[in-house]
């Protein structure tokens, strides 16, 4: 039964917390790159509310309007929305941002990913995406799917994946086609094909964090967001999640965390509104 | 059973973390210290045009830091940028398109170590130089052309030209190779702090140089605010993202032209031609690049205020 995932207080929204989550993790002095390619209002929301926090040296990339570091404090509706723009530092091309991509990184790189992350129709346990379609044989699909936009390139490197709803349908056993890599089949897969490129570090969806075992790249429970437990996140995925003994409870958000977000990034209120969902 | 043994940063609240006040790192460092930088790296690349927006601060440093055996990308046409390092020895290998002073004669360095074979001289031209670097740019293992090196001596003459198979029509096509270097330095008008770096001119190479390259280092004549760069971000020609280090240096692209700052100082290149065609291309080295402690001193060489202002003068043609 799909239902609105609600973190059980009406004190925030799930959509709130995830940008708080993501914000959290950009943490730290060094340079990063946040980013959203499209209607992805909490990454965004993330990577500006970190640049304000905790990561002055995040680059905030509106892939829709092609501008870093815009400096807005209400929520545009999409990257495109040329709002995304506003008092921005520089402005690059689509032909910019694909050389970027497909040249790829280098473990040492001056640049990580943070605040961005990448979702699709499906997503299996070792986090490839599928932008395809579901079922075939193809072009039979059941569900044709939008297509792969940048994905492929995005999946070259080491990115995060990020879900508005989280249940069977999307985050499956293996995914039926295959936009952006994960972690392929598991093991060392990856490394050989993409010359050692790293791949995806961490998944988060409305009801929990997850990460990938080290060597098998399998994903892995790590934290379950308040007003869910470890039933509601294996009851609601539809592969075998690697359980640790010491799964945590996501730290919830705190009143300062929530009055930063809502004065000085989203102040229309618009991740209050989002709808995510589980089942 | 699993057992979870790393950290998590997203179970930290932003108010911990942002007890530890972090602050917008800038980028900028000494004209010398930049100049080490270079001299520690094998190859470069350059923007630029002719005798103009070269960055020819950071190549003095270059230069009086030590820089050797170096292999230069240079743009596609280059007049004292590349003449000067060769003069001084910085160069092993150069991919040439254009080297010369168009109406002020050929590069006399140049054609010196041609002559005496101290300089190993990769034949190329402009689709080579813009081409590889757009291959480098994106990581492509090389850029296709067609009906164009078939009909001329380079690929003779060039052993880094080769041959490959169209998949797409069975053809043999000419393969340029990706040009990647290890720094690109730039001159810019203005930059931030942060890297965002405006040139007024310029020839469209400054992006791909610079995503081509492991590390980028802009010399600005200016440094503004990151709300002067805000205020109009399709002013920004590369992205602070895209770059390591920031030099400050006024007139820095002396004595080429900086776009609407100032003009080339032609009577100092016609200087730079008569000793360097004389044989007295160290006399020059000496004292423009080798003895003047910091760039204020070199500007001081070359007619301090005066000079400058008179350059920045001709612009509007007063």
């Amino acid at each position: 039964m799909t239902r609105i995932a609600t973190p059980g207080t009406d004190r925030y929204s799930t959509a709130e917390f995830m940008a708080i989550l993501i914000a959290r993790y950009c943490s730290g002095d060094r340079e990063l790159m946040g980013s959203g390619g499209a209607n992805q209002l909490v990454s965004l929301a993330a990577s500006r509310l970190a640049q304000l926090t905790v990561a002055p040296n995040l680059w905030l990339f509106s892939g829709g309007a092609g501008v870093y570091n815009s400096k807005f404090d209400t929520l545009p509706i999409s990257t495109w929305d040329p709002r995304a723009g506003y008092q921005a530092e520089s402005r690059i091309l689509i032909a910019d941002v694909v050389d970027n991509g497909t040249k790829g990184r280098k473990p040492g790189d001056r640049i990580a990913r943070g605040g961005s992350g990448y979702g699709g129709l499906q997503i299996d346990k070792y986090g490839n995406i599928n932008m395809i379609g579901i079922g075939g044989p193809y072009p039979d699909l059941k569900v044709r799917g939008p297509g792969s936009v940048g994905v492929v390139w995005l999946g070259s490197g080491p990115n995060n994946v990020y879900l508005e709803h989280h249940n069977k349908r999307t985050l499956v056993d293996k995914v039926d086609y295959r936009s952006a890599a994960g972690w392929m089949n598991g093991g060392n897969e990856r490394f050989e094909t993409l010359n050692g490129r790293d791949g995806p570090q961490l998944v988060w969806t409305p009801i929990c964090v997850c990460d990938f075992t080290e060597d098998e790249h399998r994903m892995r429970l790590v934290s379950v967001h308040p007003g869910f437990t470890v039933e509601d996140v294996i009851e609601n995925t539809g592969f075998e999640l690697v359980i640790p003994d010491n799964v945590m409870t996501t730290t919830p958000p705190t009143d300062r965390e929530l009055d930063i977000l809502r004065t000085r990034v989203d102040r229309d209120g618009l991740l209050k509104k989002r709808r995510m969902t589980v089942g | 059973m699993a057992h979870l043994t790393k950290d998590y940063p997203h179970m930290t609240p932003l108010d911990e973390r942002a007890a530890r006040k972090l602050e917008r790192r800038s980028k900028i460092i000494s004209l010398e210290e930049a100049g080490k930088i270079i001299a520690s790296k094998r190859s470069l690349s350059l923007a630029g045009s002719h005798s103009a927006d070269a960055a020819m601060a950071l190549i003095r440093a270059a230069i009086r830091a030590g820089a050797r055996d170096m292999t230069m990308i240079p743009p596609v046409t280059a007049s004292i940028a590349a003449d000067l390092p060769i003069a001084a020895g910085m160069l092993k290998k150069l991919y040439l398109s254009y080297v010369g002073f168009e109406y002020l004669g050929l590069a006399p360095a140049f054609r010196k170590a041609a002559a005496e074979k101290t300089l190993d001289i990769v034949e190329a031209d402009e689709p080579f130089i813009i081409l590889g670097t757009q291959a480098a740019a994106g990581g492509r293992p090389f850029a296709p052309v067609q009906y164009l090196y078939e009909a001329v001596s380079l690929p003779e003459l060039n052993p880094e030209l080769k041959k490959v198979v169209d998949p797409f029509t069975g053809r043999e096509v000419y393969a340029i190779p990706p040009l990647p270097s290890d720094v690109f330095i730039m001159h810019a008008q203005a930059a931030d702090a942060y890297g965002n770096a405006q040139c007024w001119g310029g020839t469209g190479q400054e992006r791909d140089k610079a995503k081509a390259a492991d590390l980028v280092i802009v010399q600005a004549d200016e440094i503004v605010s990151d709300e002067f760069i805000s205020r109009d971000a399709s002013k920004t020609t590369i992205p602070g993202i895209w770059v390591d280090y920031v030099v400050h240096v006024p007139y820095g692209a002396h004595p080429t032209f900086s776009s609407n700052n100032y003009a080339l100082d032609e009577d100092h290149l016609k200087l730079y031609l008569d000793l360097v065609r004389n044989g007295r291309a160290d006399e020059y080295i000496q004292k423009y690049v080798i003895e003047p402690k910091d760039h204020l001193e070199y500007l001081d060489r070359i007619g301090g205020l005066p000079r400058t202002t008179q350059l920045r003068r001709m612009l509007s043609g007063a």
